[in-house]
């Protein structure tokens, strides 16, 4: 690896340029499309190996279904540094690969970005010894043609993206050449959004589990969202779509189609369309689909489950973008909101894609960081909804652009919000804070706290990733034993309360293995160390500790885990428990739901079992 | 004592396993006398057994046995449904018994129809898509993989591979050389009255005309019909790796890149970059990267195809409703028709008689007369449509008070299958129990038989009439009206 020059091509960059499809090929074989799909993607530079194989990422073009192997680009070449990677081309396996490379980076940067930690890919490994169950895995593997389907998935248990191709049929949509070839990893959406698939299975390993009728539908809805939002930080697609529009801008349409015709454009993923509007076959004009607050309660099959989840961040991402531009409106139409006919000025074209980029980037943020509020298992769209608003709370106390009431209305809505809270205000809303500690736990607490101070403060200064991923998991194994044995229960105070966790080895609950004296066993699932600046300089210093338990219930003869456990979130400048976001263990209310989801859908039981729960939720669809 | 008698019809169903085999005896005259098979005219739809029970020869031997001695070795028609063992496995396996009985005549499908091009298409498909699989299956279970396992459990249905060809069709050839008269193709939205019983009139509800574009098996998946669309197509660049007499042209042309382009593996493994990230260890954890290969992840593709190609035969079921002039009573046999198949049922407003004129029955109108359903497909989650709403289908238009349904299942096989979540599915037992109130009754020799005394929310006289309709034995349960 070492080299002896002193200096690297390209080590003085902070970009890597890199040419590929905004949408997916079908659109450059169109003419009023070609202009804006091609487009150049910036990720942030890294020395990368041929493959292209870097920090995060690597891509190995094996193709066993066509029994070949295809030569890997080597995007550190000088003159591909120089002609901002190759020019895009369907025929040339080694653009395929530098597209899947680009799209990945983008979406991870994003990703990290949001989070302010780098991403830590770790494999499940169950039948090694306890607290090594998790692995470290340097890179995420991507196979570009790794089968023959119309289909692309995340394989956890490879760590691996596997992207399908096939013939495209002569019946699809008017732009593929019939009898040619359609490659999903040649899709910005298909790959941005199995891409998060692997992103949210870093961050929280047990929403694979279809432990109720909201999860799997959650990681298809919030693929989706980041696919969706990605597009709007292209300035180029941007751009040249506001400055075709005619009439009223204001009006939602404008964005919605935009985001439609996303959907349409990789085929693949067409719960967005629907969610949010369609054609009315008797006007041919665009109509934004009003929302529906019963579909939550009636639609079950996840991608369209997930499509509400879509619909509604995406009115809540349109409510702002119109409060944004208000002036502007008013600026360039006199205050009448109707623009004169012709073209639009070019600086208000300028002015309004700043903006729509703008917001998406903030809607997307608050969507990821919202992913550190949420409980570890057993998500709700409700749940979501708070750990939006509280996550918000904490970066911008301040909520000038009425980010939050935005949020809240367009949940409320489509129906999606918790069910047992008295009023829907984005201060009720926020997840109960930790004041209800005891004096004896908030000791214990602070007891804890202190001693998580220094790990967080060294993990600051570990810039590879590997030492990071070892240090956590040396806490994580730290707190565990602290839990078990160390700490006398009583000095918990009631913390096994604030919880819902079954701390106490005398507090037998049915259904688990306590024995021994032992308290019944637990899993420390993750520990984060989270350090963020807000807009007006607030800074946010926590450590994010999720701790996991089962609950054994029989369901129709069969003996199932209904999955347990408490999100904490510690404060490490006030030694406090700020949040405890919890699914209890003892809580009939949620065993009967359980049972009850479990006991009627006997697939969601057989798809947590599965190998491949990504390919098959795909499979089915 | 004299012998009983039956007024319209004795359904007798066998309870031999997870399998299909009706007796549909109907009476030729008032009163006929059960001890004069004469009296009957005896319709058999279908007599078979899932591939995996044990001794299926002497087992079956004996169901066809006793049609035999119902029907004195003489079967007015048979209907064969579809082509899977469960339905058709006892016309080989029990030849002995089956080879001296006279079958006069034979009702199957349009998909079977020697000279229908569209039905040889489809065939043809079938057949090539079947092939893969198995090529897949037998490379899958060649390196242990637990999909092969899986994907095996659904081949079962359609039996091995026979020299000739598919068992299956080898055993409706059987069917067809046995019949005295020409088999009868039947097309769906049909309708015709039998020249022997006066008083019957039969619809032919399945197989669908476009029964090879039916890829909604899921009333809850409806809307991703453009996906399902597209999976059709994909799994014939899938096919093409999997056949190896395949023309090197149709080879060369399924490959996604030029030639020149495409590195065979044996000079991929002397490449330092495949050497380093694929083939050899780890360069940093020095661990084996066995794990992270994708060698024969695409061959998984196998179960998808599998699933759908169970699924299309499902769908091709000859789904039938026999109604009785006099009293509108109707009887269910849909086979192992899916939602597909039951969706495109809801178009027939009216049905075409031989000759063309229109028959203003509508299939709202025949399903709130249904007095006995046989369940389809072994009351699966996907095997009856029972749509709630405004818009009530299926087993929701399904009303009379007289409605009684019988449920081929077999719990312990569903079990052995790895199937028993979905096979019988639970919610809809309890629909059809609701439905019913509480006369379903069920083939699973395991299952205790509804106690008409139990049945509360039957009155006095439903209860009554219940006890005499049903007679259960071990080895069949039995259903006179």
């Amino acid at each position: 690896m070492s080299t002896s020059r002193a200096i690297k091509p390209g080590s003085e960059l902070q970009w890597r340029r890199l040419r590929g499809y905004a949408f997916d090929p079908g659109l450059s074989q169109q003419f009023e499309t070609a202009a804006m799909n091609e487009i150049v993607f910036r990720v942030p530079w890294e020395p990368l190996e041929p493959g292209p194989v870097g920090e995060h990422v690597e891509v190995i073009d094996h193709d066993p279904a066509s029994e070949s192997f295809y030569e890997p680009v080597n995007l550190d070449d000088g003159w591909l540094i120089g002609a901002d990677g190759l020019k895009p081309d369907e025929g040339n396996p080694q653009f395929h690969q530098q597209f899947v490379y680009a799209v990945a980076m983008t979406t991870i940067r994003n990703f990290e970005k949001a989070l302010g930690r780098k991403v830590l890919w770790t494999l499940r490994d169950e039948s090694r010894p306890r607290g090594q169950w998790d692995v470290f895995v340097r890179r995420l593997r991507i196979y570009p043609h790794a089968f023959r389907g119309a289909n692309a998935y995340y394989s956890p248990a490879k760590k691996a993206l596997l992207f399908g191709y096939f013939p495209a049929s002569a019946s699809a949509r008017g732009a593929q050449l019939p009898g040619g070839t359609v490659f999903t990893c040649l899709s910005h959406d298909i790959v941005a959004h199995e891409t998060t698939h692997a992103l949210l299975d870093a961050t929280l390993p047990k929403y694979l589990d279809a432990s109720n009728r909201d999860m799997l539908a959650f990681h298809e809805a919030f693929a989706d969202i980041v696919a969706l939002f990605q597009h709007f930080s292209f300035p180029e697609v941007l751009h040249h779509q506001i400055s075709q529009t005619r009439g009223d801008l204001a009006s939602q349409s404008l964005l919605g189609q935009l985001a439609q015709q996303f959907g349409q454009a990789t085929g693949l993923y067409g719960g967005l369309r629907e969610a949010i509007g369609r054609v009315n076959e008797a006007t041919g004009k665009w109509e934004k689909l009003d929302p529906d607050p019963n579909a939550y309660a009636t639609v079950d099959e996840p991608h369209e489950r997930g499509a509400l989840l879509v619909a509604a961040i995406f009115d809540a991402f349109l409510a702002i973008y119109r409060s944004r531009v208000a002036d502007l409106i008013r600026l360039a139409t006199g205050g009448s909101g109707i623009l004169s006919e012709g073209a639009l000025p070019p600086d208000l074209t300028t002015r309004l894609t700043r903006e729509a980029a703008k917001t998406a980037q903030h809607v997307l943020g608050m969507c990821v960081r919202a992913l550190d509020y949420c409980p570890p298992v057993d998500l709700t769209f409700g749940d979501y909804l708070r750990a939006i608003i509280t996550a918000d709370f904490d970066l911008v106390p301040d909520d000038e652009h009425h980010y939050r009431v935005a949020f809240v209305e367009a949940f409320r809505k489509w129906g999606m919000y918790p069910r047992n809270l008295r009023t829907l205000s984005p201060e009720s809303l926020r997840w109960p804070r930790g004041d209800e500690l005891d004096a004896k736990g908030c000791r214990a607490i602070e007891f804890l706290t202190e001693g998580l101070r220094p790990l967080a403060e060294r993990i600051r200064y570990r810039a590879d990733r590997e030492k990071q991923f070892n240090l956590l998991r040396e806490v994580q194994r730290r707190i565990h034993e602290l839990l078990r044995q160390k700490i006398e229960w009583r000095i918990l105070g009631n913390i096994g309360k604030i919880t819902g966790l079954a701390l106490k080895p005398k507090r037998k609950v049915k259904g688990t293995s306590s024995g021994g004296g032992a308290i019944p066993p637990f899993e420390v699932q993750s520990v984060r160390s989270v350090r963020r600046r807000g807009p007006s300089g607030e800074e946010i210093n926590h450590v994010v500790l999720s701790i996991t338990q089962r609950q054994k219930l029989v369901i129709n003869g069969e003996t199932l885990d209904m999955p347990c456990g408490c999100t904490l979130i510690l404060d490490l400048d006030t030694l406090a428990l700020r949040y405890a976001i919890s699914k209890p263990i003892d809580d009939p209310r949620r065993k009967d739901a359980f049972r009850k989801w479990m006991g009627e859908n006997p697939t969601a039981a057989a798809l947590s079992q599965l190998d491949e729960p990504v390919a098959h939720l795909h499979l089915h669809t | 004592m004299p012998a009983s008698t039956v007024n319209k019809v004795r359904v007798r169903t066998y309870r031999h396993g997870l399998g299909d085999c009706h007796l549909v005896s109907f009476a030729r005259v008032p009163k006929a006398r059960l001890d004069k098979p004469g009296d009957f005219f005896h319709l058999l739809i279908d007599c078979g057994v899932v591939k995996r029970t044990t001794n299926p020869g002497p087992l079956m031997s004996g169901v066809m046995q006793d049609v035999s001695t119902q029907t004195a070795g003489v079967l007015d028609l048979v209907v064969a449904t579809h082509a899977h063992t469960d339905h058709l496995s006892g016309f080989k396996q029990a030849a002995p018994v089956f080879d001296p009985m006279t079958v006069k005549r034979l009702w199957l499908g349009w998909l079977e129809e020697p000279g229908n091009k569209a039905a040889k298409k489809i065939q043809d498909e079938l057949v090539k898509k079947l092939a893969a699989v198995r090529a897949a299956t037998a490379r899958l279970a060649a390196v242990r993989s637990s999909a092969a396992t899986r994907i095996q459990g659904l081949l079962d249905y359609f039996g091995p591979v026979a020299a000739a060809g598919d068992q299956m069709e080898d055993i409706i050839g059987i069917l067809r050389e046995k019949s005295k008269a020409t088999p009868e193709y039947q097309h769906p939205g049909t309708t015709f009255l039998l020249p022997e019983l006066p008083n019957v009139r039969v619809y032919v509800l399945g197989p669908p005309k476009n029964v090879a574009e039916i890829k909604v098996m899921d009333p809850r998946k409806s809307k991703h019909e453009g996906y399902e669309e597209q999976l059709a197509a994909s799994t014939d660049g899938f096919a093409a790796a999997l056949s190896p007499g395949a023309d090197d042209a149709e080879t060369e042309s399924s490959h996604p890149f030029d030639k020149r382009l495409r590195i065979p593996e044996d000079r991929a493994r002397k490449q330092p970059f495949f050497k380093k990230h694929y083939f050899s260890r780890d360069s940093e954890t020095k661990k084996s990267q066995e794990w992270r290969r994708i060698d024969n992840a695409w061959l998984e593709a196998a179960e998808k195809l599998a699933l759908y190609l169970d699924d299309y035969t499902n769908n091709s079921s000859l789904a039938l409703a026999f109604e009785f002039l006099d009293t509108k009573e109707v009887l269910l046999f849909p086979g192992d028709a899916q939602i597909g198949s039951w969706l495109t049922w809801h178009q027939f407003k009216s049905f075409k008689q031989p000759g063309g004129a229109e028959h203003k029955t509508g299939i709202r109108d025949l399903f709130e007369r249904v007095v006995f359903y046989k369940a389809s497909h072994h009351a699966s989650h996907n095997g009856t449509l029972s749509g709630l709403g405004e818009e009530q289908t299926g087993l929701e238009q399904m009303k009379s008070r007289d409605l009684v349904c019988v449920v081929p299942v077999d719990r312990a096989m569903s079990k052995e299958m790895n199937w028993d979540r979905t096979l019988p599915w639970k919610p809809l037992l309890d629909r059809l129990a609701e439905k019913t109130r509480g006369r379903l009754v069920l083939t699973d020799i395991n299952e205790p038989p509804p106690k008409p005394a139990k049945l509360k929310l039957l009155s006095a006289p439903e209860r009554k009439q219940f006890a005499r309709q049903v007679k259960i034995t071990p080895e069949w349960l039995e259903y006179t009206l």
